[in-house]
């Protein structure tokens, strides 16, 4: 036969046990680190990343650099693609992206709009790696003009030669009568 | 009087039970779910950027967006009021500095480790004998 003289204290040993549990449920979640599942580093803030690499891109556009770096000739003849080497961690692009970012895990990749096929080429990418989940984006155009001076080798140099004048550069005038040469989009991909 | 559904121990035992939960609730458990919120005020992240943008915007030479006179932003910096930035009730701290965190210049109160809402702009100098000719960073501080 069942006691019926302590029925509050079966109820008050449920609210407690209750308690307990959600107690521990509580504190065994803020214990858990989701970010094998979202594939995100929680040490990187997403907008503050974005602001970061917008303004190294246009600090590197403030110092010319930018422009240096995607007028930069492959002297490679049967090369396709522009020299990446200022976007390399080394060069003068990618040196201030990895500073400022603290992390070398960034792609770059250099393109234009073909006017004449009217489709999009990329010519140029540096980087390795495949971005994560939590991945930013920033792009950044630049106008180039016909009078604008090319660059070559390992440290991209003066080839003392302008846009129009130096065959080997990748991206033709786009533009033939304007002296607008060409619209470059620069999209560096951070994680 | 075996027969009673609830004893004066169970009484006594109810209270107590129910004022130690009252209290671990509101001491205790309100704790437990800090990690899950921001520890910083998103008003004083927007003021944060917010004054970031505006001594960017202040700043900009014929150069470009983000360069910007170094020696004039310190110099408008050491003259500011404590309430320059709207920053009445808080405190602030605006230091720029070289990327490798050498500092060039400080202005405001100086942080002691507190929660800060913080924004970092990358910025370069006009004077190009400064520190700063290869890139900077100006790091804004509200708490």
């Amino acid at each position: 036969m069942m006691s019926d003289t302590r029925g509050q204290a079966y109820t008050l040993e449920g609210i407690i046990s209750a308690i307990i549990i959600a107690s521990a449920l509580v504190i065994g979640l803020q214990a858990v680190d989701p970010s094998p599942w979202t594939d995100e580093d929680p040490n990187i803030n997403p907008e503050e990343m974005r602001t970061l690499v917008s303004d190294s891109l246009e600090v590197s556009s403030d110092q010319g650099e930018l422009r240096k770096a995607v007028t930069c000739v492959d002297i490679d003849e049967e090369s396709d693609e522009i020299d990446m080497s200022a976007f390399s961690p080394d060069g003068a692009v990618g040196k201030l992206l990895d500073e400022t970012t603290g992390t070398n895990n960034y792609l770059v990749s250099v393109r234009y709009h073909n006017e004449v096929k009217g489709e999009q080429r990329i010519i140029g990418e540096e980087g390795l790696g495949t971005p994560g989940g939590n991945a930013i984006t920033v792009t950044r155009q630049i106008a180039l003009f016909d009078s604008d001076r090319t660059y070559g080798g390992d440290t991209c140099t003066d080839r003392r030669a302008t846009l129009e004048e130096d065959e080997q550069y990748e991206i033709d005038d786009q533009y033939e009568d304007d002296e607008l040469y060409a619209m470059v989009e620069i999209e560096v991909v951070v994680w | 009087m075996t027969d009673r559904g609830q004893t004066v121990h169970d009484y006594l035992l109810g209270v107590v039970i129910v004022i130690l939960t009252v209290g671990t609730a509101i001491g205790v458990l309100g704790l437990a779910y800090d990690p899950f919120f921001d520890p910083v005020d998103n008003e004083d992240q927007n003021l944060a950027n917010n004054i970031g943008e505006e001594i960017l915007e202040a700043g900009t030479s014929a150069q470009g967006e983000k360069t910007i006179s170094i020696d004039a932003i310190n110099e408008s910096l050491q003259d500011a009021s404590d309430d320059e930035f709207g920053t009445q009730w808080r405190q602030w701290n605006i230091t720029i500095e070289t990327l490798d965190g050498e500092i060039i210049t400080s202005a405001g109160d100086s942080p002691e480790g507190e929660a800060d809402a913080r924004s970092v702009r990358i910025i370069n100098s006009v004077e190009q004998t400064s520190d700063c000719a290869d890139g900077c960073q100006l790091i804004v501080r509200i708490w």
